[in-house]
């Protein structure tokens, strides 16, 4: 093998491809990335494909100059920290002999050890026969993937809820995602789905692996499930796909949150949404590990309703933060939150306004803007 | 007069040694050990001063015990005996005044009220407090008097035992000179030598530095705690929280394999969760480990969502779990991090883990009521009576709690 490629561009694709890589594995061959070298006439492409034995990425550098098609496969680390040093080179030049990697610039040679290509699994591709599929562009699939990974659980604990399902039905797509004490729902449109309703969990790497590929808002985006896979091809379908993500799903099921969301809610409060985090923010400043509430307190004062949110943290102080209401149903209310869950949501809002809606201080209060984003979050106790 | 922070601090003489000898009164006057386990690899935990008199303190090992005290008797500990006397000695303090601070199995600080401040009553108090504590027990305590509770726990160092030891503000710092340093409390070994390295050797070059000198020893504010704490001064405690509730425990030589250091660890678990609940925390993270003789150490830790529930812990324990075979495992440890009250970490969303929070304090009630295996895992059917009540020293396990 021996390609010259544009180093910016070789360079964004090991970043992503090492995204994928295991940081730890008992098989050195999956810290590796392999790289194949092809030619199609006159034009040459570099493929780049990392795995973890969880996820695999393929994806697809273009503008290679492919004097020698081969592969070969060498640890992603040192070949990103060596295409990331080399910033005075517009090229360089990849030469694979045996099982090391040369890599060239003007001033420079690196000669790099690797592993037989043939040890690496095979590359990810899209299926044709998958049991559903589904298209999506870009920017939809963008915004319910933010609008919910970031309430995913953490731990590894509870490995059905450590991903995000994914709900697909004609030309519906929805996105759930809890860590067991809130809930963040999002809903949009596809541009083509699955005639019976589709259902899968897929890992929170795999889906933040998925924002980092999305690079033209306008781009679809097909997702396919398998019995046990899903597998995201980005590039119109008609062409080759410009990179193929392919996780395996998180097994278990999911826990019934359909049941969890509150349809009773008889106090709504509807406020700017820059104000509102802005407010909670501040509060949140003179909180503590064992004070990690702000408390909500919602008057309906006629006209002007307002809300105040104070904290207090032992041996620290106190702080009250007043937020105009733009209106208001609905006796007053107080009611206590952990103020990172309400900032966590009100991060990933694009509306200008957004509703929160509450039952009593110990149900849930549920953050909508209107049907595209659900949250639901529990209170926590003040006292 | 004392000033305003006086305090009575109590601690019984030799105590799991002497708990033995009034318990067994063939061992009255005798040279005693205390062992954890009946092997001869063990070490004494305890020892009588009879015993002391000959070489033997707490740490030797059994067979430097024999060798030293050919006549000693090596008594396997009782802890449920050590925590039940322990209750009734804190009833027969309480008859007198109240507990400011229970500081371990054997040691109570109780601050004075504003009538008890003069030498005459705080020591008429003390005398009734040593008097209650033999009378409810049969147990000879020390007791010490002065202006805070650390030098009060000096005090009743200075006269074991079956001492009174009264430390007057006015006979400051003089009245220290003939300690060494590490008869302070909270002066250990690593201390020590930060304070020889500073050129401080005795007490009395120690009450010498001023406040900045002994901040700069200390590197903390802790060293201005010890300045006026050599002064007489009353320095309130510094407020700390619980941040994790752990369990450790020594295998005795039936129960060193695989099979039993997983039930062990099991019911660790059980009982960490239970205390967590008990105090009224969610625990955030999970840490187990297995020390072996013969292979390295064996440790695994996971974040776990804030949780009170057992099962949400043993089936986190079920992923750390290695699955291999452990070599020779000798101790097992079992800790809860990253408390958060359980308020602060708010109420499960999903019915489902309610109702596996609300059993779990279902079962601690009726625990607490009909004792504490009335209700326990069907997993450790048959495994409760091999774990061994943990040797209590300085936290004293609640005896309501799994054992």
């Amino acid at each position: 093998m021996k390609a010259v490629c544009d180093r910016a561009a070789l360079l964004d694709a090991i970043t992503l491809a090492s995204g994928a890589v295991a940081q730890r594995s008992p098989r050195p061959q999956l810290q590796c990335v392999h790289l194949a070298a092809t030619r199609d006439g006159d034009a040459g492409a570099l493929t780049l494909v990392g795995a973890d034995g969880e996820v695999a990425l393929s994806l697809s550098t273009l503008n290679v100059d492919v004097q020698a098609p081969g592969e070969c496969l060498v640890p992603a680390d040192k070949l990103r920290q060596i295409v990331a040093a080399e910033d005075a080179e517009p090229t360089l030049t990849l030469a694979a002999d045996g099982d090391a990697l040369t890599i060239t610039g003007a001033d420079a040679r690196f000669n790099v050890f690797g592993y037989p290509a043939g040890d690496f699994p095979a590359p990810p591709a899209f299926p044709t026969d998958a049991g559903a599929t589904l298209g999506v562009r870009s920017d939809d699939l963008a915004r319910l993937i933010n609008t919910c990974v970031f309430a995913t659980a953490r731990e590894n604990s509870r490995y059905a809820i450590n991903g995000v399902l994914v709900v697909a039905e004609q030309k519906t797509v929805q996105m759930v995602a809890t860590d067991g004490r809130r809930l963040a729902l999002a809903r949009g449109a596809a541009l083509t789905g699955p005639a019976e309703p589709a259902r899968c969990i897929i890992p929170t790497k795999a889906l933040n692996q998925t924002l980092k590929l999305i690079n033209d808002p306008d781009e679809p985006v097909r997702l396919a499930i398998t019995e046990n896979q899903a597998v995201l091809a980005f590039g119109h379908p008609e062409e080759a796909p410009r990179a193929v993500l392919a996780s395996n799903l998180v097994e278990g099921a999911f826990p019934p949150y359909e049941d969890v969301i509150p349809r009773d809610q008889d106090k709504k409060a509807v406020f700017d949404t820059a104000r509102l985090i802005s407010a909670v923010r501040r509060a949140a400043i003179l909180t503590n590990e064992d004070s990690r509430g702000v408390r909500l307190a919602l008057t309906p004062d006629g006209d002007a309703p307002t809300m105040a949110i104070t904290s207090r943290a032992a041996e620290m102080g106190e702080a009250e933060i007043t937020v105009p209401v733009e209106s208001y149903t609905g006796d007053a209310i107080e009611i206590g939150f952990n103020p990172q869950f309400i900032i966590d949501a009100l991060k990933v809002v694009d509306e200008a306004q957004v509703t929160l809606e509450l039952k009593a201080p110990n149900k849930p209060g549920l953050i909508r803007t209107g049907p595209e984003f659900t949250y639901i979050v529990m209170p926590v106790n003040l006292q | 007069m004392f000033g305003s922070g006086s305090w009575l601090f109590v601690d019984v003489d030799a105590y799991f040694a002497q708990v033995e000898q009034v318990a067994r009164p063939a061992l009255a006057g005798r040279p005693v050990g205390i062992v954890p386990t009946a092997v001869e690899t063990t070490c004494c935990i305890a020892t009588s001063y009879e015993a002391k008199r000959h070489g033997v303190k707490t740490g030797c090992p059994v067979r430097e015990a024999r060798r030293l005290c050919p006549g000693i008797a090596l008594v396997q500990s009782r802890p449920e005996l050590y925590i039940r006397t322990h209750a009734r000695i804190l009833e027969a303090i309480r008859t007198c005044l109240p507990i400011t601070r229970v500081c371990s199995i054997d040691e109570a600080a109780c601050r004075l009220g504003a009538n008890e401040r003069t030498a005459e009553d705080a020591l008429a108090l003390a005398r009734r407090v040593k008097a209650a504590v033999r009378g409810a027990t049969g147990l000879t305590c020390s007791v010490g008097v002065a202006p805070n509770d650390v030098l009060a726990k000096v005090a009743s160092e200075m006269g074991k035992p079956d001492g009174l030891t009264l430390i007057r503000r006015e006979d400051l710092p003089e009245r220290l000179f003939g300690l060494a340093l590490d008869d302070l409390p909270g002066i250990g070994p690593r201390m020590l030598t930060r304070l020889h390295a500073h050129g401080v050797h005795d007490t009395r070059r120690l009450c010498s530095l001023s406040e900045a000198d002994l901040a700069g020893i200390w590197k903390s504010v802790e060293g201005r705690r010890w300045w006026r704490r050599l002064r007489g001064m009353d320095v309130p405690p510094v407020a700390t929280r619980t941040r994790s509730v752990g369990h450790q425990r020594i295998l005795p030589p039936a129960l060193r394999n695989t099979a039993s250091v997983r039930a062990m660890l099991v019911h660790l678990i059980c009982k960490a969760a239970a205390r967590a609940r008990r105090k009224g925390y969610a625990a955030q993270r999970l840490s187990v480990g297995v020390r072996c003789l013969d292979q390295p150490a064996w440790w695994a830790s996971a974040a776990v969502p804030a949780t009170q529930s057992t099962h949400t812990l043993l089936r986190v324990f079920g992923a750390l779990w290695p699955g291999a075979e452990l070599r020779s495992p000798i101790r097992v440890d079992v800790t809860l991090h990253e408390l958060l009250p359980v308020g602060v970490a708010g109420e499960p969303l999903f019915p489902a883990a309610r109702a596996e929070r609300d059993l779990w304090r279902a079962v601690d009630r009726i625990n607490a009521k009909h004792g504490r295996h009335a209700v326990y895992l069907g997993a450790l059917h048959g495994t409760l009576d091999a774990v061994p009540v943990r040797i209590p020293f300085s936290s004293i396990p609640d005896l309501e709690l799994p054992a």
